[in-house]
């Protein structure tokens, strides 16, 4: 084994993810890498405090993935993880999940059951649930 | 090398408007008695359509004072008078929109003549890629799209502008001799209010000006917020079709699926932000286009059962609430159209900033200056 993947939307379920996926980077001595799919997350008031001050939306959106990250390898660490990878991606978190396991040819994905899209996750189906059946590795999906 | 800098960083929005003005201004000065003539027209127009607004009103009263009176006679006659009136008014409709695009049309191909001739000037459009100012990307959709929506908008703006003022002092004119006093009782007391349809039809709009400026005072910003997204989204893409092969080695597809990506999620991310905006504004001028008849025929129903208006009177003085309050509305029904042409006319002011300091780069190495 040598990659594992963990998907975070910095939520508090995904951050047992993170935890749960360092503790196994470390146990497994396998390079750990932290992918954030951006820009679902933001709120309609942080839109709108944007579009009065004439803000880049494009952006925003990097920074608060990269703060994501940021906190994720973080907890990493803290965990005694050191090598690290970090990777943010754009567009529907599934797919893009998927995209990025198979480039990075990841052996194990972790996920956290339901990140911050709770309501769409009840009506479309959660990202993990999608991950679980159609990622090309083993998925471990954390409650 | 000088940093990039953002055109928006160096000119703040009335400056950027003045720009646009300066240039779109040409055709108004140059072409006076083109313009000029057109312009007469375009304003015959309006009152001549705001006489038969006025007339369709009184034939309202008629007709229905004709019913009230179950005389077939004179009903016979309004049906007969209808008849030319709707006539005219279709024909006024349609000589308006004829005499509003040419003139749209004409401004368009002035202004779009005058900016690709600074654009085209000495390869200008090939040095504008490597420009020290930022925020003039894409110059192509600039000068065909934004170009044409700068030049519509306002002149369909202005005439409705012109036409809801004057409609509405007309109109005002009819409340108050149609709708009269009104006598009401006032902690005991006896008031009579003159002219109240008057005051009931400002009170009315005000109030819906009010709850739509409460509403959607988002919407403005939030659309050029959006229509600046898709302009990026767009640049994104034309900047990977026209990179130069050595540096289109450099990148991956990766990298670029993940660029336009980006781009593409602020553009939805902000067309999720503009549903709102509009969803919230529906509410409020859906439930006006509810409100206001049955608000004007409440205003009137006293007078009515009072027996001191007579049916056609109060179908007349509630139409005559409708069109006044319609003309109360033109902020609130061309907001959005607003926001769009603010958007545009700043998207060709940036282009024309960023040709204006190619040019005076230009003037600065002794080359000779470009015509303007």
């Amino acid at each position: 084994m040598h990659r594992i993947m963990v998907a975070t939307d910095g939520s508090s379920r995904a951050n047992r993810a993170v935890d749960a996926a360092a503790r196994l980077a470390k146990a497994t001595k396998t390079t750990l890498i932290i992918l954030t799919v951006g820009g679902h997350d933001i709120s309609g008031k942080e839109l709108r405090r944007l579009a009065l001050v004439g803000g880049d939306l494009s952006k925003t959106l990097t920074t608060m993935a990269d703060q994501v990250l940021a906190k994720a390898k973080n907890r990493a660490q803290r965990l005694g993880v050191s090598d690290i990878k970090l990777q943010t991606a754009w567009g529907d978190p599934a797919e893009t999940i998927i995209d990025a396991v198979r480039r990075g040819k990841t052996d194990i994905l972790v996920v956290g059951r339901r990140g911050r899209g709770q309501l769409s996750g009840l009506l479309l189906g959660s990202t993990s649930q999608k991950l679980s059946n159609l990622a090309p590795c083993i998925v471990m999906i954390v409650p | 090398m000088r940093p990039f800098r953002q055109i928006t960083q160096i000119l703040d929005e009335t400056q950027l408007l003045r720009r646009f003005w300066q240039s779109a201004s040409h055709f108004w000065r140059q072409e006076k008695l083109k313009v000029g003539g057109l312009t007469l027209f375009l304003l015959v127009v309006v009152l001549l359509q705001l006489l038969l607004q006025v007339a369709l009103n009184l034939w309202n009263r008629n007709f229905f004072d004709a019913l009230e009176r179950r005389d077939a006679h004179a009903l016979w006659l309004q049906a007969q008078i209808f008849l030319p009136l709707a006539a005219a008014s279709i024909f006024l409709a349609a000589t308006s929109v004829w005499g509003r695009m040419t003139a749209q049309r004409s401004w368009r191909e002035a202004l779009t003549r005058h900016v690709i001739q600074k654009w085209l000037e000495r390869d200008r459009y090939r040095r504008l890629n490597h420009h020290v100012i930022k925020g003039s990307e894409n110059p192509e959709y600039r000068v065909a799209v934004d170009i044409r929506i700068a030049t519509d908008a306002p002149i369909d703006l202005t005439l409705a502008f012109i036409s809801s003022i004057l409609t509405a002092l007309t109109f005002f004119g009819v409340l108050w001799s149609v709708g009269g006093s009104i006598d009401i009782t006032v902690l005991g007391q006896a008031v009579t209010i003159p002219g109240y349809l008057v005051f009931g039809v400002i009170i009315y709009s005000s109030t819906v000006s009010a709850l739509m400026v409460v509403f959607g005072h988002h919407l403005a910003s939030v659309i050029e917020r959006s229509n600046q997204a898709e302009a990026e989204f767009r640049a994104a893409g034309d900047a990977f079709r026209q990179e130069p092969e050595h540096e289109a080695a450099k990148a991956t597809d990766t990298d670029r699926r993940q660029i336009l990506q980006l781009k593409l999620q602020a553009v939805l991310l902000w067309w999720r932000e503009f549903c709102w905006q509009l969803v919230r504004t529906t509410l409020v001028s859906h439930g006006n286009f509810l409100f206001a008849p049955v608000v004007a025929w409440f205003l009137c129903v006293p007078k009515y059962l009072s027996g001191a208006m007579t049916l056609g009177e109060l179908t007349q003085s509630a139409a005559a609430f409708v069109v006044v309050q319609g003309a109360f509305n033109w902020l609130v029904d061309n907001y959005q159209r607003l926001a769009d042409w603010q958007s545009s006319a700043h998207r060709v002011a940036t282009l024309l900033v960023a040709l204006d300091e190619l040019e005076a780069k230009e003037q600065a190495v002794g080359k000779p200056a470009a015509k303007s």
